[in-house]
């Protein structure tokens, strides 16, 4: 059965996907143009810290394509169901359970196609920059971490599509409530109560999701292809 | 006179009047200036009264209704509203002693601190002559205040430093814990021949890096020549690859041809007459990263190590952290290059943790995932 599911994925998300998996391919090989000549060339090479920092520069674009490949797999996956009324999966003989866990699966391969481009395109640009000493290149690293957070930004979509747009609704409602409601409330409370100042719910929930042990805390670590 | 004559006299009396014009204009623009002086002086002298007028107020609004007291805490004065008194005592005895003990400084002793614990209750407190002030709020833990009692009495012991030779080695505060991660990232980012050949093992190099040696050519052992043009470069703002100057209008005619020459390196040091090594910023470690030589001075030298590096006003800046350090140079740069390269960062640290984490969550998702209200029937 998961053989179908995988093939069905891939028949609806691939024209959307290969563009992905050619931009996880260039982007490790964009963020290096430029940064000096290959090993073994005579010409000058930038110094280290110009190379350090012209990397960091591509740096937000590394989770941002990793967030948007999640996203693209995971609206694709329960796009037909929601558009034919699930007939299909109810035809199936499976339990809800079972047809998700397979769905969910499915996606994840395809996600190793993007996160291999990035770790095949990444080894290439670590290939083509000659580094100053002291510097080193981390392909391995970043790969695993772009393939972490494609899936999370995967899994988390994949939860939320998989729902009704009722529910869908409910949730981001809740969140941008609970962000705008947050901090008014805040200043609200500063402005009667000044030993508030640090009272902050809005940010400890968002440093404990991005930073702390919460879900997106991939997104946030050191995406640096080139560093000390 | 011909047609032609007339023109070219025409054109020579333009061109003796226009400079004579500009002349004219940058004069007239300097008695502009000059006439505006007073009138500056004289916003500043009020300024300066309104000001004093605004501590004098605040003082007498203090006075009349806190109490304020002084004491003496370990050598150091303090003056802290009475309710606080108790409070900062307690907090200045234990950063003290946790943090200097033992240390003799003249400069903490003929300082005075403030310290309160809020400002809604009262105004920041004002006394002549205190420039470390401490204001903690109700919400601050208290290894946040200690925290900034000890950056306090940092900063009140540094500023012996300006008083002795060092000081025009390091002027900052050795006291204050760099992060060694940090102070590594920026030596290998410091573009430098001596400074790798310092994180290479080449003790001598780290001298020269730090502005330790005394060698005539120290330009020469801090870069390469390409290192020195790319110095000079960023510092002249000149693209050599557009061949354009950031603010042309900063430069004369001569000085950019300089920077051009240097750009081509027409020779080996075509760039050299730029580099002064007197002033720290053409030195290839901030002043900041000498900070932490001098903390490693004090942390082999002991409770001590203080008053021997400012014993001698005169001694030069190696002679003198080898004193405090008590332990020739060479070892104690040994030493700092090695909490240096043990400082190196693991930059994808934590990486194994994040990988678990995400496991987790995905597995949390997958189960959110499955339990849908569509099949409820399931």
């Amino acid at each position: 059965m998961y053989q179908p599911m995988l093939y069905l994925h891939w028949k609806q998300i691939r024209v959307a996907l290969i563009p992905l998996v050619v931009a996880s391919f260039g982007l490790p090989l964009v963020a290096v143009s430029g940064l000096g000549p290959a090993p073994g060339s005579t010409a000058t090479s930038l110094s280290a810290y110009g190379i350090v920092e012209l990397t960091r520069l591509w740096l937000p674009v590394f989770p941002a394509l990793a967030a948007a490949i999640g996203a693209t797999l995971a609206l694709s996956a329960w796009n037909w169901d929601h558009r034919l009324g699930h007939v299909y999966a109810l035809s199936l003989p499976l339990t809800r359970v079972e047809y998700a866990l397979l769905k969910m699966g499915a996606g994840m391969v395809l996600a190793l196609l993007p996160a291999l481009a990035m770790w095949l395109g990444a080894h290439a640009a670590a290939w083509a920059v000659a580094l100053p000493e002291g510097l080193n290149a981390y392909p391995n690293q970043l790969a695993f971490r772009f393939l972490l957070a494609i899936m999370i930004a995967y899994s988390t979509l994949f939860a939320m599509a998989a729902g009704t747009v009722r529910t869908t609704l409910w949730i981001v409602g809740l969140a941008a409530a609970f962000v705008v409601g947050g901090l008014l409330s805040a200043d609200l409370v500063l402005t009667q109560v000044g030993a508030f100042e640090r009272f902050d719910v809005v940010g400890s929930v968002m440093d404990w999701l991005y930073r702390g042990t919460g879900p997106f805390q991939v997104f946030t670590g050191n995406w640096s292809l080139i560093d000390v | 006179m011909s047609s032609r004559s007339w023109c070219v006299l025409v054109v020579l009396t333009l061109g003796a009047a226009l400079p004579l014009q500009a002349q004219q204009t940058a004069a007239e623009l300097l008695r502009q200036i000059d006439s505006l002086a007073p009138l500056v002086e004289e916003a500043a002298r009020a300024a300066d009264a309104a000001r004093l007028e605004r501590v004098e107020q605040r003082r007498a609004s203090i006075a009349t209704r806190v109490q304020l007291d002084t004491i003496a805490v370990r050598g150091i004065t303090l003056v802290t509203p009475r309710q606080d008194a108790a409070a900062a005592r307690a907090l200045f005895e234990e950063v003290w002693d946790q943090e200097f003990g033992g240390l003799e400084s003249r400069s903490l002793s003929q300082r005075t601190f403030t310290f309160q614990t809020s400002t809604y209750d009262i105004e920041e407190i004002e006394v002549d002559g205190v420039r470390e002030q401490i204001v903690a709020a109700r919400w601050h833990s208290s290894a946040e205040v200690k925290n900034r009692i000890r950056a306090a009495m940092a900063r009140a012991i540094s500023a012996e430093l300006g008083e002795v030779g060092l000081g025009r080695w390091v002027a900052g505060d050795p006291f204050t814990e760099r992060e060694p991660a940090e102070v590594y990232r920026e030596l290998v980012l410091a573009g430098s021949q001596a400074v790798r050949r310092c994180l290479g093992g080449a003790i001598d190099a780290c001298s020269d890096a730090l502005g330790l040696g005394s060698r005539a050519d120290i330009v020469s052992t801090w870069y390469t020549p390409v290192e020195r043009r790319d110095r000079v470069l960023a510092w002249a703002g000149y693209d050599p690859v557009r061949g354009r100057f950031n603010a042309p209008g900063r430069w004369t005619i001569e000085s950019r041809r300089a920077v051009e020459r240097c750009a081509g390196l027409e020779t080996e040091d075509a760039c050299d007459g730029f580099i002064d090594p007197a002033y720290t910023s053409w030195a290839p470690l901030a002043p900041h990263i000498r900070e932490t030589v001098v903390a490693r001075a004090l942390e082999m030298g002991g409770l001590t190590a203080w008053t021997r590096l400012l014993q001698d006003p005169e001694m030069a800046p190696g002679d003198a952290l080898a004193y405090a350090a008590g332990a020739p140079l060479e070892e104690l740069l040994e030493a700092w290059r090695e909490w240096v390269v043990a400082g190196r960062p693991d930059v994808h640290a934590g990486l194994a943790g994040s990988g678990a984490l995400a496991l987790l969550w995905i597995l949390i998702f997958a189960a959110l995932a499955s339990r849908s209200t569509r099949w409820r029937f399931n």
